[in-house]
């Protein structure tokens, strides 16, 4: 097999591309990396929208101004901590340049974009959870208030169980954020690290 | 970004479509592949525009972004593996857009390339647009002797593809 004869033939091909006269005139990215940028910019504004409507839960659940307190203790720290993942994923939405490098430079830093998002998607389902514990307890505590009885007046039965159903859900809540997010990032993150792996060979 | 801009990066773009065209050539084995990742490669050079800071040529910097999202575009070229699992062994020289003209060996070639991986497709795409081995290695962030193995490795793959779909030259 001759390359130079082959790299002549190259060299004369000619160049079929249609070059846009304007910017406008490109179609929307169908880049996968550009699609999870696309989808987080969607998810930004429902993500603020609702850290600020959870902070109405005590009145749509008529929690007694009594446990403002501790409800909203916990909140400051979800909303305070969400803002920091907020960030974070924005920042990830406006990075630029990540493909000017040389290739193993490039793909090093999206892969890594890639897992850091994987598990700042993770940490921020997480973070959620015990707001919500204690926002459930609070509910299931005020609804036994109404009814003249109290959580200390539970059988032991029905305590296990809800011991039971807080761990299932809990259980069942983070494994469903890793497969969420594994499905999301993980086939592309792989990829990657196949490509990597290969240029170390 | 301003219209001057624009042009101004239209008219670069212009003057290297030929790096456009043979890197999809490489990474896209249909004609509607080959037109979204083209799309997919000017959309990301127009993006990294703002970045580019002329101290290299516009080329080098276009090689680069170019052969960077052709590798990471990730769902086509799953796509593209999984009709290669169950496309017949020998090539099918006249593909949609063959045109009788077109040197066969070439095109040959081209479908060879589409069975190596993405970091093979790269080193022989720069090989073929004549690079040397250091031009290679800086461009994909490996050093002069991995990029002479890789090239070596590639051009004997391609050899070994060809010879076992009936063709030689």
């Amino acid at each position: 097999m001759n390359f130079d004869q082959l790299k002549e033939q190259w060299n004369n091909e000619e160049s079929n591309v249609h070059i846009p006269d304007t910017i406008e005139q490109l179609k929307e990215s169908k880049h996968p990396i550009e699609r999870i940028r696309k989808s987080m910019k969607k998810e930004f504004p429902a993500q603020i929208l609702a850290v600020i409507l959870i902070a109405f839960f005590p009145l749509q659940f008529k929690f007694p101004s009594s446990q403002y307190v501790i409800y909203y203790t916990s909140y400051v720290m979800m909303a305070v901590i969400s803002c920091y993942y907020l960030f974070g994923f924005y920042q990830f939405y406006k990075q630029t340049g990540i493909y000017t490098g040389n290739t193993k430079n490039s793909l090093w830093k999206i892969y890594h974009e890639l897992r850091l998002n994987m598990e700042r998607y993770q940490s921020f389902g997480f973070l959620l959870l015990p707001h919500f514990l204690i926002t459930i307890g609070l509910v299931i505590y005020n609804t036994l208030e109404e009814k003249g009885k109290s959580l200390s007046g539970l059988s032991e039965g029905y305590q296990q169980a809800l011991i039971l159903a807080v761990l299932i859900g809990t259980l069942g809540l983070v494994t469903s954020i890793v497969l969420w997010t594994k499905y999301v990032y993980g086939r592309n993150a792989k990829q990657l690290e196949k490509i990597l792996d290969d240029m170390d060979e | 970004m301003s219209s001057q801009t624009e042009a101004t990066f239209l008219k670069l773009v212009n003057q290297h479509k030929g790096i456009l065209y043979k890197a999809s050539r490489i990474y896209a084995d249909s004609t509607e592949d080959r037109e979204d990742l083209q799309q997919e490669i000017l959309i990301q050079l127009w993006k990294s525009f703002q970045t580019f800071k002329g101290d290299s040529e516009f080329s080098t910097w276009m090689y680069r972004v170019a052969i960077n999202t052709a590798i990471t575009y990730l769902k086509k070229e799953k796509k593209r593996t999984q009709n290669q699992t169950d496309a017949p062994e020998h090539f099918e020289v006249q593909s949609e857009d063959y045109n009788p003209a077109k040197d066969k060996q070439l095109e040959i070639f081209y479908n060879a390339v589409q069975k190596l991986n993405p970091l093979e497709k790269a080193v022989i795409f720069y090989f073929m647009e004549g690079m040397s081995h250091k031009e290679i290695g800086s461009n994909l962030g490996l050093s002069e002797g991995n990029a002479r193995v890789k090239l070596n490795r590639t051009k004997e793959k391609i050899q070994q593809i060809i010879k076992k779909t009936g063709y030689e030259f």
